[in-house]
């Protein structure tokens, strides 16, 4: 026990160096985009002299070492700073927005994991034979589609043709449950044809692995039911890489789900990420990048303890 | 819980030992008897023969120890009284009775039935053969909780008893740890309560001391033939190691390229093998040198391959007593004049002069032996 919580300390010092880090390169990176906000704030008939003005008001003719450290100071405890254009806390337009993401990329992978594992077994259990080759080539059609390519079809059958989901609209979970996770679904689905194709080949070959493992010979030997002997013994060693894969297959699921807001109208990060990069607003631009790459942090953070209540292995070590 | 008739059944083991030498009571039925075994894998190479006609008979409590080098048949052997391979492409025939049923004919559904509950398995490394992700307790109760339909209090209590009776003390600390927090010694033991935690009739151990240091190896066989002898479970041993079947087994069976080349009391191999393989392994065997520094000895030349077999001995290419008919004619296995227990499949046998006046004193040792082992 004493080991673990040291081991915990020692991933929350790592935490807090990434984020540092991460704080610079995005701070870095926002600025080095060509373009001035007070052209985007002013707009079309900005005169120099507003220019000028602006710039002054949002300190950017200060040393970058000075605007990333005042920036820094105040991110860290809390607050993001205003947004260039509406002049409303950064934090609390991100406190609206990234609910809808979160939600987004769990409800994903909870439908990517309720097709994939029960695909994985079957394949695995009929290896060679059609069951196993239909799906695999259908997850290679699935890994080849990215979210647009999926979502643009699904929107127009499902939503605008059949009208079985709403096309566009969002309500927010604690509002209207039944309704929200009726809006959700379809996006959700779009996001998680990816994922169900790559966790589908990463379990089937590691439970065919595992199937030949004496210890599934011994199950076998001692009289339990072949789905016993699946899901008790061979499916949860093989979970331990799915967990792997998921922690790091988040990153690319929170840009998939940039698009997938954008194709049905979601009001998340994504939308303030295009707006804020259109123009240039650095604060809302950092504020999200920060906030994504945070979580992204932490799911992994959460991920290395998931190992430890799976693989007793770790656990012990 | 059988112990009370297995003490029962002790006892009268004890009685028909001392009247008979080494094979079961003659009239009874064996518990595990195979008739002709042939198994093959269908292969992309082609048909592989892994079992050539295998005959033999085991009696409850007795222990059978089947020695051969890699590839001679043992494991395949043990599949194939189980009904139990990695792929399917598998055939079989001849009769596999337990207790004068064939299991042979039975399907998937039957067979599993009786895994567990009838016939259990030990394997040879149990850091492989145990579930590395879940607690040792559990897998020792999931069997009986399967096959016996018990509780999960009643199966904790059974599983406990039977981690006790395979020499683990503090059975209720360890039935809550996992296989890598228990020595090997430890793990075996928790391998072998897995196999007998539903009271099997028939324990197949494929090499189960191999991987294990000298010491606990021979902790483990005497834990193996104590508990064939209290709850007379027939067990086949398998080894490559001879010292280590005659040791612990009843019989010997000597396994070459698929058939068995000599079977008989385990004393009377050891000490007059007639067969020429046989007598090469005792020869090669570490335990036979008794000089030190003097280079071991080996038998010339590689394993039969069961895809390309002669005609004649499959042994023959490597023997240096092979003649022409050894070459051509395939020797069956025959009956000593001597002890009608001990058979061999050899054309020129050793010298078998030697059986005669050590005939009752090897049986002699052979009683000696059976309270130490």
């Amino acid at each position: 026990m004493a080991r673990l919580t040291a081991s915990v300390a020692t991933r929350l010092l790592m935490l807090v160096v990434v984020l540092f880090v991460i704080s610079i390169s995005v701070f870095l990176l926002v600025h080095l985009l060509p373009g001035n906000p007070a052209y985007a704030i002013l707009g079309p008939g900005a005169t120099p002299a507003g220019v000028e003005r602006v710039v002054h008001e949002l300190g950017l003719n200060k040393p970058l070492t000075t605007q990333y450290l005042s920036w820094f100071g105040r991110a860290v405890r809390g607050n993001l700073g205003n947004s260039y254009l509406t002049h409303q806390p950064v934090g609390a337009t991100i406190g609206h927005a990234f609910p809808v993401d979160l939600e987004l990329v769990i409800l994903s992978q909870v439908i990517a994991f309720a097709i994939a594992i029960p695909m994985a077994v079957a394949a695995a259990r009929h290896q060679g034979k059609w069951i196993d080759r239909t799906f695999t080539a259908g997850s290679f059609g699935m890994l080849s589609m990215p979210p647009f390519v999926i979502g643009v079809p699904l929107l127009l059958a499902l939503a605008v043709t059949a009208h079985l989901f709403p096309a566009t609209g969002y309500i927010p979970i604690y509002k209207e449950f039944l309704t929200n996770l009726h809006e959700m679904l379809l996006p959700s689905i779009t996001l998680a044809i990816g994922s169900v194709a790559v966790y589908y080949r990463l379990l089937r070959s590691d439970l065919i692995s595992t199937l030949q493992e004496e210890f599934v010979t011994l199950a076998r030997s001692k009289g339990l039911s072949d789905r016993a002997v699946m899901y008790r013994h061979a499916l949860r060693p093989s979970t331990i890489p799915l967990v792997t894969a998921t922690a790091i297959n988040v990153g690319s699921l929170l840009g998939g789900a940039v698009i997938v807001e954008y194709i049905f109208d979601l009001p998340g990060m994504g939308l303030l990420l295009v707006n804020g990069i259109n123009s240039r607003d650095y604060m809302m631009v950092q504020g999200v990048i920060l906030t994504l790459a945070t979580a992204f942090v932490i799911i992994n953070f959460l991920a290395d303890i998931l190992y430890r209540v799976i693989d007793p292995r770790v656990r012990h070590a | 819980m059988t112990d009370p008739g297995g003490e029962a059944g002790l006892v009268e083991r004890e009685g028909e030992f001392g009247g008979d030498g080494g094979g079961g009571p003659p009239g009874a039925s064996p518990l595990l008897e195979l008739r002709s075994l042939e198994t093959t894998y269908t292969t992309d190479r082609g048909d592989l023969k892994v079992l050539d006609g295998v005959s033999l008979a085991l009696d409850a409590g007795r222990i059978l120890g089947l020695v051969g080098e890699s590839g001679s048949g043992k494991t395949a052997l043990l599949r194939s009284v189980m009904g139990l391979f990695p792929t399917s492409h598998v055939r079989m025939s001849g009769h596999v009775l337990l207790d004068g049923q064939d299991l042979l004919g039975l399907d998937r559904q039957a067979l599993r039935r009786l895994w567990g509950s009838r016939i259990a398995m030990v394997f040879q490394d149990p850091m492989s053969s145990l579930n590395p992700v879940m607690r040792v307790g559990r897998q020792v109760s999931e069997g009986p909780r399967t096959s016996r339909h018990l509780g999960r209090s009643e199966a904790r209590e059974l599983a406990l008893a039977t981690l006790r009776s395979a020499g683990i003390r503090d059975a209720s600390e360890i039935y809550g740890r996992f296989p890598h927090q228990l020595s090997g010694g430890l793990r075996q033991r928790v391998a072998i309560a897995i196999a007998i935690a539903s009271a099997p009739q028939l324990l197949l151990a494929d090499e189960p001391t191999t991987s294990l240091d000298v010491t606990i190896q021979a902790q483990i066989l005497y834990l193996l033939g104590t508990l064939a002898r209290q709850r007379r479970i027939a067990v086949v041993l398998v080894t490559h190691d001879l010292a280590v079947a005659a040791s612990t087994s009843d019989t010997i069976a000597v396994m070459y390229a698929g058939r068995i080349v000599e079977m008989g009391p385990a004393a009377t191999v050891m000490a007059v093998p007639r067969m020429r393989y046989t007598q090469a392994l005792i020869r090669t065997s570490p335990q036979a040198h008794h000089e030190p520094g003097a280079r071991l000895e080996v038998i010339p030349g590689r394993p039969a391959d069961p895809i390309d077999l002669a005609p004649g001995c499959a042994f023959a290419p490597r023997c240096g007593y092979a003649d022409e008919r050894c070459l051509t004619i395939r020797p069956e296995l025959e009956i000593t004049q001597s002890d009608t227990t001990h058979r061999f499949a050899c054309w020129n046998p050793s010298d078998s002069r030697m059986v005669a006046p050590e005939g009752p004193a090897l049986r002699q040792r052979d009683d000696d032996e059976r309270p130490a082992t």
